[in-house]
């Protein structure tokens, strides 16, 4: 069965992960990956509102009320889980004790830098977590659609508030796998269905693509 | 007199302008009961709130507050909130990280002056801040959080003050009494002293002046 383009995105982040690895989960498209981490590969889930050990969502039967995700999902909590209060849970985060944090973005560019907590004149989230998250956690993955309905959302330079400079390490999209360099961002894999003029065309940033750039696979 | 009281009795002692830090995240941990009466219950005014996040969906009694009798609040999160944005706009309302959130508070109740922490640097966060190299590395100066009050529930409190709070509800909850002068806690399980396994105290009874018990 084809993947739809989220759920693809999110096994090749998922790919990504060693083994051991502490890793802390943004929301939206970061929620899907917990499906598809590759059997056998042992993982820590972090939530920043004080959990470790994140396990699947519960069977509505068996909610826990005080056991959820920093969404504000129901989650359930591994054997060997543990939680802890925000001054804990951001000590492990700050700390350096978080492996890699996956997150979305509204704008991202060649520097790395990355924008998703406002719109100015027109949306105001606020920071939560992320920006300590991604300031702090050892890599920092942005999982995302390539484009805003079709405007571009990787840049030169991000046009929006950051909520971090110079953090990220890899943006892996619908269309592209992209490693942020000390030259610019590297163009690692190309999705299958996508080609090098559109991607192109879809991104705003200059982009370093190699002669031999791999096809973007995930696991059947 | 005990620190089991009415929700009136326990509120009587917050003043207009007072800096009240609310716990939880989002709904949970949140001291919903509490937060309500004050907005129906009294005609508290100016109130400085430091609360991780607003929601208009499921922190309804907050949200009024913020509407009505807030002169400004410290944040990390408030999608979805009318009230918040609109402080927001008219420069009432911080945003900040949220470690830095949490640990604002920590210090604030551990005398903690100020801490250095790389978050928020190279973002409008840094604005105004005083910055240090440290090692080789860029810090910016954050300063402790203290309040008036701070309004926190509890899965468990005893009649001393001790509290256990289950799971991911500790959040903010457990750091806040430490950091403020007059700590209301709220919940459904008020038992004996003795009750509650030492081993299991989130928050230690000295810290909390008021105990109300509600309903589930």
């Amino acid at each position: 069965m084809a993947l739809d383009w989220r759920n693809f995105v999110a096994r090749r982040v998922a790919m990504l992960f060693e083994d051991g690895d502490v890793i802390n989960l943004g929301i939206g498209l970061p929620t899907l990956i917990p499906n598809h981490i590759p059997a056998g590969l042992k993982v820590t889930l972090q939530g920043e509102n004080g959990v470790l050990g994140l396990g699947p969502a519960p069977p509505l039967h068996e909610i826990n009320k005080d056991v959820f995700d920093a969404g504000g999902a129901w989650a359930t909590l591994n054997p060997g889980g543990s939680f802890f209060d925000s001054a804990v849970s951001f000590a492990l985060i700050r700390g350096g004790h978080v492996d890699i944090t996956v997150l979305g973005a509204l704008q991202v560019d060649t520097e790395g830098n990355l924008a998703n907590w406002m719109v100015p004149g027109k949306l105001m989230a606020g920071y939560g977590g992320a920006m300590d998250l991604i300031t702090c956690a050892k890599k920092v993955i942005v999982a995302m659609e390539h484009t805003n309905k079709g405007d571009p959302k990787i840049f030169n330079k991000c046009t929006f508030p950051l909520t971090g400079a110079h953090c990220v390490d890899i943006i892996v999209t619908n269309m592209a796998l992209i490693e942020v360099t000390d030259k610019g961002l590297l163009v690692k894999e190309i999705a299958p269905d996508t080609t090098i003029e559109q991607l192109k065309a879809a991104t705003e940033a200059d982009l370093i693509i190699p002669d031999d750039v791999k096809v973007m696979t995930v696991y059947e | 007199m005990g620190k089991l009281m009415s929700i009136l009795e326990a509120i009587e002692p917050i003043k207009d302008g007072d800096t009240i830090l609310v716990g939880g995240f989002g709904p949970m941990g949140y001291p919903g009961r509490v937060m309500r009466a004050i907005l129906k219950q009294t005609e508290l005014k100016d109130l400085f709130f430091v609360a991780n996040a607003a929601n208009q969906n499921y922190l309804v009694a907050f949200e009024k507050l913020l509407r009505t009798r807030t002169r400004g609040m410290i944040a990390t999160f408030t999608r979805p909130s009318a009230a918040a944005d609109k402080m927001y706009n008219e420069g009432t309302l911080e945003i900040i990280p949220q470690g830095t959130f949490s640990e604002r508070i920590r210090a604030g109740g551990a005398g903690i002056p100020a801490f250095f922490t790389p978050v928020g640097f190279g973002t409008a966060v840094e604005e105004g801040k005083t910055k240090m190299v440290i090692d080789g590395k860029e810090y910016l100066m954050e300063k402790a959080i203290k309040g008036d009050v701070a309004i926190i529930k509890a899965t468990k409190v005893d009649l001393d003050g001790n509290c256990f709070m289950s799971g991911c509800t500790k959040n903010f909850g457990a750091l806040m009494p430490a950091a403020a002068k007059y700590t209301i806690v709220e919940a459904e399980e008020v038992v004996k002293v003795g009750k509650i396994d030492p081993e299991l105290v989130t928050v230690p009874g000295i810290l909390i002046d008021a105990i109300v018990k509600v309903g589930a």
